[in-house]
């Protein structure tokens, strides 16, 4: 359901959580994106900063500059002023992430869990089954289709969840149960209907079937196309997968090491709500930017 | 410099606020737990209330010194002594280069504060010299400190013997119990009215697997709204699930029938829903209850709450402080 | 003569390593000076008890499972 007044939450002395509807529709991120774009241009006297997720906005705020009454006024002003979720228009770069699909890491890393914790059906075939795919080349040509979109980051810092734009390419899967204890830096997983990239080697419950070599993480914060933060992507970004052999992985992660792999980043775009909604009506999307799960 | 000669349990040095408008790419604020005592040490030696210090969990560091300074430790009792010998806690003192100063066990609260006039000089990270030691962000190296490391301190100058009174420290319990201020929200229309009930009225026990990160707590079932059963399913199959959205600092995080409360390292956001939050002005009280301690919560007002951290603010400057 | 051995620190006691495992020590139990007698947890950690002198174990002054402060004595050596 997509909220006909968005709920405004209180939330200890210096937050408000602002939710747009309690589904996994890409709409309600759009608005929450958009929302936390048009506050970071208002530059509001005592909003520290704000947090998209997929269907909600959290709004830090100093209460010494701003009463909550006050937050909750100036977030339904922006918020009208957004208008309908299809007048959105976001700036959204574009990342092309070299990643080599059915990769040797994570099928040892799957054979490792299956060996000591659970016997499962490996992570590619399970996808392949579960969305009725030919074989794992079909799930290597349809995930690496679409651009997937940046809803939010979150768990680790810099770990983004990321939803297909195209909704020909959504897949859907199970997440383990238990966990895995261990997932490869830089494992590309899916689950539910939502995928993600590992920033570091951490614990993990995503179907994992691919690598990216580059870091999307880094504690030292010098990379250049990290611009001063610690993280690659910023709420609002897009991905692209692009399929590389087993030679370009290596010749990427050599690059990584020696500090001179350049990023492809395209950074001259805006993501246009209606223009996406009406590709999407266009390409036979059911349902518009609805998520089924 | 300070070398460090024992590290203590996990001490980090810390600043106030911390990694303040990185929380939409996950990053917590880091930062003293109890930024009250945090800040009184900072001032007591001539700094910003702000200033980077050493936050001393459980048990203490203990430090050699290679130049003369001014050091002050607040917050929970850790017996401090300067080569051997005992000195007052609350109040600033001089420090001689070659002396050693020692921490020991907390034997009343959780969290010692130990500010040196000019504040540690360690890298910023964006931002802040806070250290977040899950994911080796900030401090030295981006974790808690280590024997044998060299701290970093800017110049500064403190003035010896001054004194924060009685009536401005926070009360740290002897009792093993304490009252912490909840707020209502985002999430307490999912909890039931026996729920809350439960939640408001029952002595919760603070467990030791309870870190920077969260605190955990033991007691009494969760009873939830229909809310709570009937949604779409995208939402996850746990009465306390709910579609992953942003955390607030402080949320009392429902993982199914355990509640965590969210602090200073915590995650910036998931799937569990948060019927209750801890305001910015009961984390100190966080930060002084130990392993084993009773909580028991009252609900405030999110006006009030304001109003009790700016109180707290308000005091922890310098005109507040007397002469020993 | 009877010699204490004091909690290093504030935490929950155990006398285990493992909940399904022995204890270390039973009372009557010979103990060597450095040996572990038991745990304390605090902040997701395990911290070693450990005596600082040899004697034997006569007995335990808090129980498996007991909240205790820094400095409390947590057993007794003959």
């Amino acid at each position: 359901m997509i909220y006909e007044q968005p709920k405004c939450l209180p939330a200890g002395d210096r937050y408000l959580l602002i939710e747009f509807g309690n589904e996994m529709n890409l709409d309600l991120n759009f608005t929450a994106q958009g929302l936390a774009s048009a506050a970071a241009e208002a530059k509001v006297k005592g909003v520290i900063e704000t947090a998209p997720c997929f269907a909600s906005l959290l709004v830090h705020y100093e209460p010494t500059l701003i009463g909550y009454d006050d937050v909750v006024r100036e977030f339904s002003r922006l918020l009208g002023s957004l208008g309908s979720s299809d007048d959105i228009e976001l700036e959204s770069r574009l990342f092309y992430l070299p990643t080599l699909y059915l990769d040797p890491w994570t099928k040892a890393c799957v054979e490792d869990y299956c060996a000591k914790i659970a016997r499962k059906v490996p992570d590619p075939e399970l996808l392949v089954q579960q969305n009725g795919l030919k074989d794992t080349n079909h799930l290597v040509r349809l995930h690496s289709s679409s651009e997937y979109w940046v809803a939010s980051l979150g768990f680790w810092p810099g770990l983004p969840f990321l939803m297909a734009l195209d909704p020909r390419a959504r897949l859907t899967a199970p997440k383990y149960n238990p966990p895995r204890t261990d997932t490869p830096e830089g494992a590309v997983g899916l689950g539910g209907a939502a995928n993600s990239i590992y920033p570091v080697a951490t614990p993990g419950g995503y179907q994992i079937f691919a690598r990216t070599p580059v870091p999307i993480w880094d504690p030292t914060g010098k990379r250049p196309a990290f611009e001063g933060s610690l993280c690659l992507f910023r709420p609002g970004d897009r991905i692209k997968f692009v399929p590389v052999s087993r030679e370009e992985y290596d010749d990427a992660e050599v690059a990584v090491k020696e500090g001179c792999y350049d990023y492809t980043i395209v950074e001259y775009q805006k993501f246009a709500v209606r223009n996406y909604n009406n590709w999407v009506s266009k390409v036979g999307g059911a349902n518009n930017a609805r998520v089924s799960t | 410099m300070i070398k460090v000669l024992k590290a203590g349990l996990e001490t980090s040095i810390q600043d106030y606020p911390g990694r303040i408008g990185y929380w939409n790419q996950g990053f917590p604020p880091s930062g003293p737990m109890d930024s009250w005592s945090f800040r009184f040490a900072n001032v007591l030696v001539g700094n910003q209330p702000g200033a980077a210090g050493l936050e001393c969990q459980f048990l203490g560091p203990t430090l050699f010194f290679d130049a003369d300074t001014v050091i002050a430790v607040t917050g929970a009792d850790m017996r401090p002594a300067l080569d051997g010998e005992p000195f007052p806690m609350w109040q600033s003192v001089a420090v001689r280069a070659r002396q050693t100063l020692a921490l020991g066990a907390a034997r009343v609260g959780g969290r010692a504060y130990i500010a040196v006039a000019g504040g540690f000089a360690n890298e910023e990270r964006l931002g802040s010299r806070s250290t977040f030691n899950k994911a080796g962000v900030g401090g030295i190296d981006g974790h808690s400190i280590k024997a044998g490391q060299d701290l970093p301190v800017a110049e500064g100058r403190g003035t010896p013997g001054l004194l924060v009174p009685n009536e401005h420290r926070p009360d740290i319990r002897t009792d093993r119990t304490w009252t912490i201020e909840v707020c209502a929200g985002p999430n307490d229309d999912w909890i039931d009215d026996a729920g809350k009930k439960r939640f408001l009225s029952s002595a919760w026990t603070l467990s030791a697997k309870s870190d920077r990160t969260g605190f955990r707590l033991q007691g009494p079932e969760w009873t939830f709204t229909e809310k709570a059963y009937n949604k779409p399913k995208e939402h996850g199959s746990l009465p306390s699930n709910i579609i992953d959205h942003g955390y607030p600092l402080g949320a009392i995080n429902l993982a199914g029938q355990t509640p965590i409360i969210l602090v200073n390292d915590g995650p910036s956001m998931g799937g569990f829903i948060n019927p209750y939050t801890v305001p910015s002005a009961a984390f100190w009280k966080l930060g002084q209850a130990r392993p084993g301690e009773h909580l028991h919560f009252r609900l405030v007002s999110v006006a009030e709450a304001q109003r009790m951290a700016k109180q707290i603010a308000e005091r922890c400057v310098r005109e507040i402080l007397v002469n020993a | 003569m009877v010699k204490q051995v004091l909690a290093p620190l504030p935490g929950l006691f155990y006398r285990k390593p493992s909940p399904d495992a022995a204890p270390f020590k039973q009372e009557g139990d010979p103990v060597a000076a450095g040996e572990t007698i038991g745990l304390i947890e605090a902040m997701k950690s395990f911290f070693p008890v450990e005596a600082d002198v040899a004697g034997t174990l006569a007995r335990f002054l808090a129980q498996d499972g007991d909240t205790v402060d820094a400095d409390q004595a947590i057993a007794e050596l003959e």
